[in-house]
């Protein structure tokens, strides 16, 4: 068990997500990070679906009630502070994983690239699955901790029953690549594409967009030049996915992320390629970010590229 | 599907992890559907066509999500092409399982009007011309049916609203609607289950809790049912919110007919 002293701003469990429940409005949620998620948990032996905990820029404190196993991912500049009891400090970079005692202090500080890191544990978190998935839907109350963002005070059971895998090395080379924040994010056009004007089409790719403060696990809200439609901005409502880059009537892009509702209804213009949907969750609020198209060929390319790089990441 | 759907069905991107079916004939210039698309009896054998496939198991097939005109296959490109997926669907449009007629409940849900449950009542009452009484009127009046879930767990979109009250979405949504508040748009109504983003004007707030995981049956609403609302005031809606935490106002207190599954 580690019980949290200090959360951070925002702290979840999250795990790969919960799939196939879309249809009775039950959102898909998970690590806005998958890649991260993956990697850590291979580090550890653990199933790449276990949970972890996902903590937003930082600033987690924690202290360990029995001995395991923990490693960070994700963000390149984390780093896992372990104080022990008799005061001795520790410094683990990202991807490296730690030894924790019974007493121990673990700390995650502020940092300053990616948007979360992942804090896993050998075994995961004891928490129940619901619909299938140990993820935090925090608009739901749905999931992870009683369903809410993590807070002082809050006791996390390791699970036992899933311990016992053996550790991998990282070759932190690939590592350093794979877990790189955005220039740039890739784009196919639609669904409906064909209800924006040549203007819109061309201004998407023009300029770079800038991720405005209003941004949260369901929706990173964008602003930069306004995206016009050849009329209304509404649909009847229909489904969502991940990197859906959806555009109200100001105009202003909102592109969907891992809490996102099961269905939207505001004209969808493009969606990112899923090679680049780990990356998008690394933004933070003020990044800026570039669209660019292109075709399906060259998403299928870009996806076994992003595949094979995360395999190399995780030595055998 | 049906013979008396006309279009024939079109296939449009989404991502290269997404598909989207779309039944409704694809106008393409200007096309943005509006509360004259919504067709019940289309949304019910869309539903009916995604539960039939959901059933086959389809390798790399992930989800399945349907809405009133459109059906979004989500799959993993390392695992089953597009191309193969289409084939797969397209075998099963023309022999889709007689539907079977939707039997559902019909709840009548308490509604406040008042004060900070309906933020936007002034502003849809202009909007549409109308009085804010005869808003209200043409809003208790309708006879609700659920034509789809989505959106969270507990989502029900609603059609049958007046026509009167059609407006198109705001054009900022709202960073965080209040949990179980009442929204109307494009020809349809909403009860948000819990404290989310929503774009849809606010015309009430409902007392009974439309999701919630500590009952037996956390989702109170099913493609199928039928919704007619009932009018309190606020301190009623304290004493009733009060009341169903304490368990003494359930289900069963606001089931009309047709109690069973």
């Amino acid at each position: 068990m580690i019980e949290v002293i200090t959360s951070g701003p925002f702290s979840t469990i999250q795990d790969l997500g919960r799939f196939g429940y879309q249809h009775l409005g039950v959102p898909i949620s998970g690590a806005l990070d998958r890649d991260a998620l993956i990697i850590g948990n291979h580090l550890l032996g653990n199933d790449k679906a276990q949970s972890a905990i996902e903590i937003c820029f930082g600033g987690f404190l924690a202290r360990a009630k029995r001995p395991s196993h923990i490693c960070v991912t994700g963000s390149l500049s984390a780093q896992c502070h372990i104080t022990s009891k008799n005061g001795h400090k520790t410094i683990y970079e990202a991807g490296n994983i730690a030894a924790i005692e019974t007493g121990d202090m673990i700390e995650i500080p502020p940092f300053g690239d990616s948007l979360s890191c992942l804090l896993c544990i050998s075994g995961g978190f004891d928490v129940p699955k619901i619909y299938g998935s140990c993820a935090t839907t925090v608009n739901a109350g749905l999931g992870g901790f009683k369903g809410r963002i993590l807070q002082a005070g809050d006791r996390l059971a390791i699970d036992d029953n899933a311990e016992g895998g053996r550790f991998h090395a990282l070759n932190h080379q690939a590592y350093q690549r794979a877990m790189q924040k955005p220039q740039r994010l890739r784009l196919i056009l639609g669904p409906q594409d064909f209800w924006f004007t040549q203007t819109a089409l061309e201004t998407l790719v023009k300029a770079p967009y800038q991720i405005s403060p209003q941004t949260s696990r369901m929706g990173m809200r964008l602003s930069g030049a306004g995206l016009a439609h050849k009329g209304p901005a509404d649909i009847l409502s229909d489904g969502m996915v991940r990197g859906a880059l959806q555009v109200p009537a100001d105009g202003q892009p909102i592109l969907a992320m891992a809490d996102h509702g099961t269905m939207g209804g505001y004209t969808k213009i493009a969606v990112v390629i899923a090679a680049d949907i780990a990356a998008m969750g690394r933004l933070r609020p003020r990044d800026e970010i570039r669209f660019e198209i292109v075709t399906n060929d060259e998403a299928q390319q870009a996806l076994i590229a992003q595949t094979t790089l995360l395999a190399s990441c995780l030595c055998p | 599907m049906t013979s008396h759907h006309k279009p024939k069905p079109l296939w449009l991107p989404v991502g290269d992890q997404g598909l989207m079916l779309d039944f409704t004939g694809f106008r393409p210039v200007l096309a943005p559907d509006d509360a004259s698309v919504i067709d019940t009896a289309l949304g019910h054998d869309i539903t009916n066509l995604a539960a039939q496939l959901r059933k086959q198991d389809i390798a790399g097939l992930i989800d399945i999500v349907p809405s009133l005109t459109r059906l979004l296959f989500v799959f993993d490109a390392m695992i089953i092409k597009p191309s193969a997926l289409r084939a797969i669907v397209e075998c099963h449009l023309g022999h889709s399982e007689d539907s079977q007629p939707l039997l559902g409940r019909h709840w009548r849900l308490p509604i406040c009007y008042d004060g900070d449950c309906a933020p936007d009542l002034i502003e849809i009452a202009k909007r549409t011309n109308l009085s804010v009484d005869a808003v209200i009127e043409a809003h208790l009046n309708a006879q609700l049916f659920v034509s789809v879930m989505g959106f969270m767990p507990g989502l029900g979109y609603m059609s049958g609203v007046d026509e009167r009250l059609s407006l198109p979405r705001r054009a900022i949504p709202r960073t965080a609607v209040p949990a179980r508040s009442v929204g109307i748009a494009i020809g349809q109504c909403v009860i948000y289950p819990t404290t989310s983003p929503g774009g849809w004007h606010l015309i009430g707030r409902t007392s009974f809790p439309l999701f919630d995981t500590r009952r037996d049956e956390p989702i109170l609403l099913r493609t199928g049912d039928r919704v007619t609302f009932t009018r309190i005031d606020s301190q009623t809606l304290a004493a009733q919110e009060t009341a169903y935490e304490a368990g003494r106002f359930t289900a069963d207190d606001i089931l009309i007919s047709g109690g069973q599954p």
